[in-house]
C-alpha cells in the first residue's frame, strides 16, 4: 500500500519530535537523478524570521509523513546538509532545484515546465521507501492542452542529469489531470516501458 | 521642512525596511525540489 503526494504538499511541513517539539521546517527535498529515491530534506529553521539550517533530516530517520507534519524521534535524527547531498549523490558533486525546468521527451519535444513533483511514499513512513514517479507540468503550447496543468509519469530508472529533464516520448500516452489515477498511470507505463501490454 | 513630513519620510522608509527584510526572508525560506548528480545553476531558481 502506499500514497501519492506533491512535493508542495510536503514542504513547508513542521518536523515535530515523538516529544511533542515542533524543532524545524521542511524546506527542499532532496532526491538522487539516479533511481528517482527520496533521500531526506533540508530544513529551515522555525519562526519567520528563521533562516535555513545547516543540518538536514535524511529520509531513514523520518517515522512518519502525514498531512500536517513530518515525524521524527528526536533532534538527533538531523545530519549536515553536505553529508546528506553526499549520501544522495552517485557521481558528480552537483545539485539543482528542477522546479521550473523545462521537460523534453527524447524525440525532441517539448512538454512544459515542472511545477510541482509527485512522490510515492510506501505506507509506513520512515521505515519504506518514498520515490519521485512523476512531474506535474504547465503544458507547452505545442502539447494541445491550453493552461491545464498535467501529471506525467516517470520512468522508474530515472535519469535526469543536465539541463532539461528528459523522459520517453511514449510517456504523453500515460498523462493524467489528476493524482486519482496517477499511480494506475505510472504501473502502466512502467510496464508499457518493460514491453508489457498497455 | 515641516515637522510632519518629517515623520511621513521616516514612517515611509521603516515600511520600505521591513517591506525588504520579509521579502528576503520569504525568499530564504522557499523550499523546492533538489536533484543530485545535476549541473550546478541548472533550474531557473
Amino acid at each position: 500500500m502506499s500514497i501519492l503526494l506533491r512535493s508542495s504538499e510536503i514542504n513547508r511541513l513542521p518536523v515535530v519530535t515523538f516529544a511533542g517539539e515542533d524543532i524545524a521546517q521542511i524546506k527542499d527535498i532532496v532526491y538522487a537523478a539516479r533511481g528517482g529515491q527520496v533521500g531526506g530534506f533540508t530544513l529551515n529553521g522555525r519562526g519567520l524570521f528563521a533562516g535555513p539550517l545547516k543540518t538536514a533530516l535524511p529520509w531513514e530517520k523520518v517515522v512518519g509523513v502525514g498531512p500536517d507534519a513530518v515525524i521524527i524521534r528526536g533532534e538527533d535524527a538531523f545530519t549536515p546538509v553536505e553529508s546528506l547531498l553526499a549520501a544522495v549523490q552517485s557521481g558528480e558533486p552537483a545539485a539543482g532545484d528542477i522546479l521550473g525546468s523545462q521537460v523534453l521527451t527524447d524525440d525532441g519535444a517539448a512538454l512544459g515546465v515542472v511545477v510541482d513533483v509527485v512522490i510515492e511514499v510506501a505506507d509506513g513512513g520512515g521505515a519504506a521507501q518514498a520515490d519521485v514517479v512523476g512531474y506535474e507540468i504547465d503544458p507547452a503550447e505545442g502539447v494541445g492542452r491550453g493552461t491545464n496543468r498535467m501529471l506525467i509519469p516517470l520512468p522508474d530508472t530515472l535519469s535526469a542529469s543536465g539541463e532539461h529533464l528528459m523522459v520517453p516520448a511514449a510517456a504523453r500516452e500515460f498523462v493524467t489531470d489528476d493524482l486519482a489515477g496517477f499511480g494506475a498511470a505510472v504501473d502502466d507505463f512502467r510496464a508499457h516501458l518493460r514491453g508489457g501490454p498497455r | 521642512m515641516q515637522w510632519w513630513l518629517w515623520v511621513i519620510i521616516v514612517v515611509v522608509i521603516i515600511v520600505a525596511v521591513i517591506g525588504a527584510v520579509l521579502a528576503i526572508q520569504a525568499r530564504r525560506r522557499t523550499g523546492g525540489v533538489i536533484i543530485t548528480d545535476r549541473k550546478k545553476g541548472s533550474g531557473t531558481r
